[in-house]
């Protein structure tokens, strides 16, 4: 059966979104297991992942509450960053956003959609190029830490 | 899996695509790419010369990391002939440096360069939590962004280096230029742009010590191949666990950068070049000169260390704000600067508006009210930006932020009125407490 058929992907948090996703683990890389397959039968991408992500990953952060911020007041409510701001760091509206780096097998993603778009003579959307059983994703904020 | 190969080797698999010109590189070549533009960064500005001894402003971030390790590659493999130390700032609030200042640590050993590590205490008699302790939680922004903006050079000259390097790239320049082309400041946006700048004495004798000269070697790299450099060099940096916060205004330019990066990745170094071509055309700068001319070496910017600056980043919440403070401490006192000379035409014709029943406009910085004759707010650049009388840093003021804010922490000090000094004279070694210095003793804390 084919929609019960599982990849095993690495992912690897660097550049301080180890510490934000991952938390005080001295590992910044995760083994996950997701389905081949979407509910509508497709193959996963990486806008699947990025999901995954941002639903499993993501909320179960205790560093999406950043309490050390100054905005944030555990008592005002109107001083608390609500989670799709924190979050926003690395994904917004189903994105990655800008300034986020991501390495697929160590290659650039923008230079794996520029290669595929090449071979295939159409516009690669980065997002949907789909992920292999083996592939270890790694997501590099270049935001902070100068 | 479906790849190109490297336009440059043609042998191996490409696994970046570069910003500038979205060449596909592989690792190797990249690497390669990457150190020989910024040799000639450093070769085309002669930002070095043969025996200098120069402060690499290490904050343990990627961009100062990264800056290290290239220049150390690079004076060896092009002997340039200079003496590399790693500078780095404790601003003495317990625990806030201990992980970056670890990682300059093992930098050290990892580049076998000296390090020095500076603390306020050392350099202003205060540490940052002595000022909390002094003024209360609320002012304390303010007295540790001014300190920091002036920590580099003071250390600079306490070492007897003429010369501090700084990780600033070009998403950070391009980030300064559209904040001053935001604010229509085109004298600080000429000051930022320049690859070179100096902090002026307090002797006039230029020869002096504290003549710091700055410069910004990674200026035309782009913050995705420094982190991409890290990356495959593997080198050791430090990531602050904060990300979040940068003061509005700047955390706007930053992310309206990003964005214009993804749609068009030549954006940043475009912007770059703007503002050079912008800031030959401000007064006093000489033209075409990029700022390099040994004459005409435009002086430090005092907002240049801001929240994006290779030192000065910040780990976030806390200092995120001290720079929001500081940045509105600044514009205020400009404010009060451009009030005294234009207070009495101005003042005149906004009370002749008032009787005609017309509300006036806001003050604008520049251009005043429309139809109105356009009155300079400022005379060019080098007329405004003077030297502190007491310590000579780079100041607008007689006295600078600095000494004026040490005065008042000095007056208040229930006991024992220790008095900083600022000779231009390299203290010895000895004198200053809790110098790191050479690898000697970083080997004790390294791991
Ligand atoms: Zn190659
Ligand atoms: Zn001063």
């Amino acid at each position: 059966m084919e929609g019960d058929q599982t990849i095993n992907i690495t992912l690897g948090f660097l550049g301080g979104l180890d510490k934000l996703v991952l938390g005080d683990l001295d590992e910044n890389q995760m083994a996950i297991r997701l389905s081949s397959r979407t509910e509508t039968g497709k193959n996963v991408n990486l806008k699947y992942l990025f999901k995954h992500i941002y639903d499993n990953l993501l909320v179960k952060s205790e560093r999406l509450v950043p309490k050390r911020d100054p905005r944030y007041d555990e008592n005002d409510p109107g001083k608390q960053l609500p989670f799709e701001e924190a979050a926003s760091v690395l994904i917004e509206n189903g994105k990655i956003r800008g300034g986020n780096l991501v390495v697929i097998n160590e290659a650039d993603w923008e230079c794996i959609a520029d290669d595929l778009a090449e071979e295939l003579g159409v516009e690669v959307v980065a997002d949907e190029m789909e992920i292999s059983d083996g592939d270890k994703i790694e997501f590099v904020t270049t935001l902070h830490g100068g | 899996m479906r790849t190109s190969l490297c336009a440059l080797c043609k042998e191996n698999r490409s696994v970046i695509i570069r910003p500038k010109d979205r060449a596909k590189l592989c690792k190797l070549c990249f690497i390669n790419v990457f150190e020989t533009e910024i040799h000639h960064t450093i070769t085309t500005n002669n930002l070095f010369h043969r025996g200098e001894k120069i402060a690499i402003g290490a904050s343990g971030g990627k961009d100062s990391t990264v800056l290290a390790s290239v220049l150390k590659t690079l004076n060896e493999r092009y002997d340039y002939g200079v003496e590399l130390i790693l500078l780095s700032i404790d601003e003495g609030i317990k625990g806030y440096r201990d992980d970056s200042l670890e990682t300059v640590k093992r930098n050290a050993m990892q580049y076998e360069m000296p390090l020095t590590i500076l603390g306020y205490e050392e350099l202003y008699g205060w540490t940052m939590d002595q000022v909390v302790e002094q003024v209360g939680k609320k002012g304390n922004c303010t007295y540790c962004g001014v300190f920091r903006r002036q920590a580099l050079d003071r250390g600079a000259a306490r070492l007897g280096v003429k010369h501090v390097v700084t990780g600033h790239n070009a998403d950070d320049v391009a980030e300064t230029v559209l904040m001053n082309l935001l604010r229509g400041d085109l004298p600080r946006l000429s000051r930022t742009t320049s690859i070179v700048t100096s902090t002026p004495s307090a002797s006039s004798d230029p020869a002096s010590n504290t003549n710091i000269k700055r410069s910004k070697p990674l200026k035309y790299a782009y913050e995705k191949e420094i982190v991409m450099y890290a990356m495959h060099k593997k080198l050791d940096y430090f990531s602050t666990e904060c990300i979040y916060s940068p003061e509005a205004f700047r955390g706007s330019a930053r992310t309206l950068i990003k964005k214009l990066e993804q749609v068009r990745p030549s954006s940043i170094l475009d912007i770059v070049r703007s503002g050079e071509d912008m800031a030959k055309l401000v007064p006093g700068n000489d033209e075409g000169c990029g700022g390099t001319c040994s004459n005409s070496i435009p002086v430090a910017d005092e907002e240049e260390g801001g929240c994006g600056s290779a030192n000065g980043r910040t780990a976030g919440g806390e200092m995120a704000t001290m720079e929001q403070q500081l940045a509105q401490n600044e514009v205020a006192s400009e404010n009060a600067l451009e009030v005294d000379l234009t207070t009495p035409k101005v003042n005149g014709q906004r009370n002749d508006r008032h009787n005609s029943g017309t509300v006036p406009l806001p003050n604008r910085r520049k251009g005043k009210k429309g139809g109105e004759a356009f009155i300079p707010k400022k005379a060019p650049t080098k007329q405004t930006m003077g030297t502190c009388e007491r310590c000579g840093y780079l100041s607008s003021q007689k006295i600078c932020k600095a000494c004026v804010l040490l005065e008042g922490l000095n007056k208040s000090r229930p006991k024992n009125g220790l008095e900083i000094s600022y000779d231009s004279q390299p203290k010895e070694e000895s004198s200053v407490n809790g110098i790191i210095n050479g690898l000697e003793k970083t080997a004790i804390a390294g791991d």
